[in-house]
């Protein structure tokens, strides 16, 4: 089933066009990394597709909904991570929990079970702001899980975390993962395309460069490592 | 659970973090009170202190001031650079309900306000109230209107805190001295008084003391008070259209 479908889509700030003719299609269950140097467009396309900005051409679908039409349904049934955090610094995290799941309707036991699953209790009266980086990332991820989306986006999830805490983050990540959920990602991070993505999309100058399984594309292009891969796409190298 | 229940949740938790963020809640709620008490204190010692009561309605409009302007201007412009509203309006609720907790808090700490400073002046220094309260508050709830227009109109044009501290801090000096809580604006000069009626917060103070003292407020502060609004919504028309979500 085709979770995600864009076709021909373009946008542009002004006169500056940031995506130009990007069509791509997203399988059920599958880990799709995004990369691309800075400012090439990959939270812009991020971004179309979590509902948060238009498109000036082309055709999106998530989920089976047209966007940006059924922007609602798909906002009722996406998960996300910013790379802002966008959450509150003063408020705890089970207030946090509490908050975000009354968006969704969810009761307590939900929140019980999400607590479980990302071991968070010796965190929950610890206010947000004073959490480190892997467990402010943990708990987003858990936010962002609360409702089971099926499709998740992740925004460089594991920008400025410790090897340790990056390693966490994505064991999560590949837990949810087995349940067959979609997960979108953008990265700095070659290493994690090459370990954890089935699928990465390289973007250059707003355009789709490349878009294949690491181990396929390092064959194709006779490389041992996934950076070597996206240095002979991104600089010609 | 009702369809918009999460809207009590988000009130609850709008309260519990502003009192919980330390530079916020103790200035607005006790450094205005504080310095009334000095002022209404020295006044005391000189004079008849019942003609220091215009007071109380100027110093309500600054802590609505420092409620709706420093304190939910300034969060508006940090839950943006956080990426709080993103995350919240992919949720299942959108802009309005995070504008609406605003007018919620706005309205509820300005009221708290204005009590604190009815008790002080009349159980402290046996200020008379107006007799005039009830069409006093209603209009005090019009100016909590405006002050968030503004609050919002302006802090929209920001995108980080950076940016946006030291325009609040100059607005503040500006409403603080040109709004004739300092000095009498008769005795600035009269270049120094075109600074006065540029400033929206000294109209309010105008009508606030008018009707307070039940009388008809002057016609030129109600024409003020339009402006600042017709102004305020061009400029978020503007910023609609920059918007994308």
């Amino acid at each position: 089933m085709k979770i995600v479908k864009v076709k021909n889509l373009y946008k542009s700030y002004g006169s500056n066009k940031v995506l130009k003719d990007v069509s791509f299609e997203i399988e059920e269950g599958e880990i799709v990394g995004i990369v691309g140097p800075n400012g090439t467009g990959k939270t812009t396309l991020l971004e179309i597709l979590m509902t948060l900005r238009k498109y000036d051409e082309g055709e999106v679908e998530v989920l089976g909904a047209t966007l940006p039409e059924k922007a609602d349904f798909v906002r009722s049934q996406i998960g996300v991570i910013f790379q802002e955090g966008g959450m509150y610094a003063y408020i705890k995290v089970k207030e946090a929990l509490d908050l975000f799941a009354s968006f969704y309707s969810l009761g307590k036991d939900r929140i019980d079970e999400i607590v479980e699953e990302f071991e968070l209790h010796q965190y929950l009266n610890v206010k947000f702001h004073k959490l480190s980086g892997g467990w402010k990332q943990r708990c987003l991820l858990a936010i962002a899980f609360l409702h089971n989306p099926k499709l998740i986006f992740l925004d460089e999830p594991t920008t400025g975390l410790d090897p340790k805490a990056t390693q966490i983050l994505w064991n999560k990540i590949k837990g949810i993962k087995d349940d067959n959920r979609t997960i979108l990602l953008t990265t700095h991070s070659m290493e994690e395309i090459d370990q954890y993505c089935d699928r990465v999309i390289i973007l250059k100058d707003g355009m789709i460069v490349a878009d294949d399984n690491p181990e396929n594309l390092k064959m194709k292009l006779d490389k041992r490592y996934f950076n070597e891969v996206y240095f002979s796409y991104v600089e010609g190298v | 659970m009702g369809k918009y229940s999460f809207f009590k949740k988000q009130v609850k938790y709008d309260f519990l973090i502003f009192f919980r963020e330390p530079l916020f809640a103790f200035p607005i709620l006790f450094i205005p009170a504080f310095f009334f008490i000095v002022f209404t204190s020295m006044y005391a010692s000189y004079g008849d202190v019942r003609s220091f009561q215009q007071y109380v309605p100027i110093y309500s409009i600054l802590i609505s001031f420092l409620t709706i302007f420093f304190n939910i201007g300034m969060q508006s412009v940090s839950d943006r650079e956080l990426g709080v509203y993103k995350r919240i309006i992919i949720s299942p609720t959108n802009i309005y309900f995070i504008v609406a907790t605003y007018i919620v808090r706005g309205v509820v700490i300005s009221f708290v306000g204005l009590i604190e400073m009815l008790l002080i002046a009349n159980l402290g220094f046996g200020i008379p109230i107006s007799d005039n309260l009830f069409v006093f508050m209603l209009v005090f709830v019009i100016m909590i209107g405006i002050m968030l227009l503004m609050s919002l109109t302006l802090h929209g044009f920001f995108k980080n805190s950076r940016q946006v501290v030291p325009f609040t801090v100059l607005v503040f000096q500006y409403v603080l001295f040109a709004s004739g809580l300092m000095f009498p604006i008769e005795r600035l000069s009269k270049a120094l008084q075109y600074f006065v009626f540029a400033n929206p917060v000294y109209h309010m103070d105008r009508v606030a003391i008018s009707i307070w003292e039940n009388k008809v407020p002057n016609m030129a502060n109600i024409l003020a008070l339009v402006a600042t609004i017709v102004i305020c919504i061009l400029l978020l028309l503007v910023q609609k259209n920059r918007q994308e979500y």
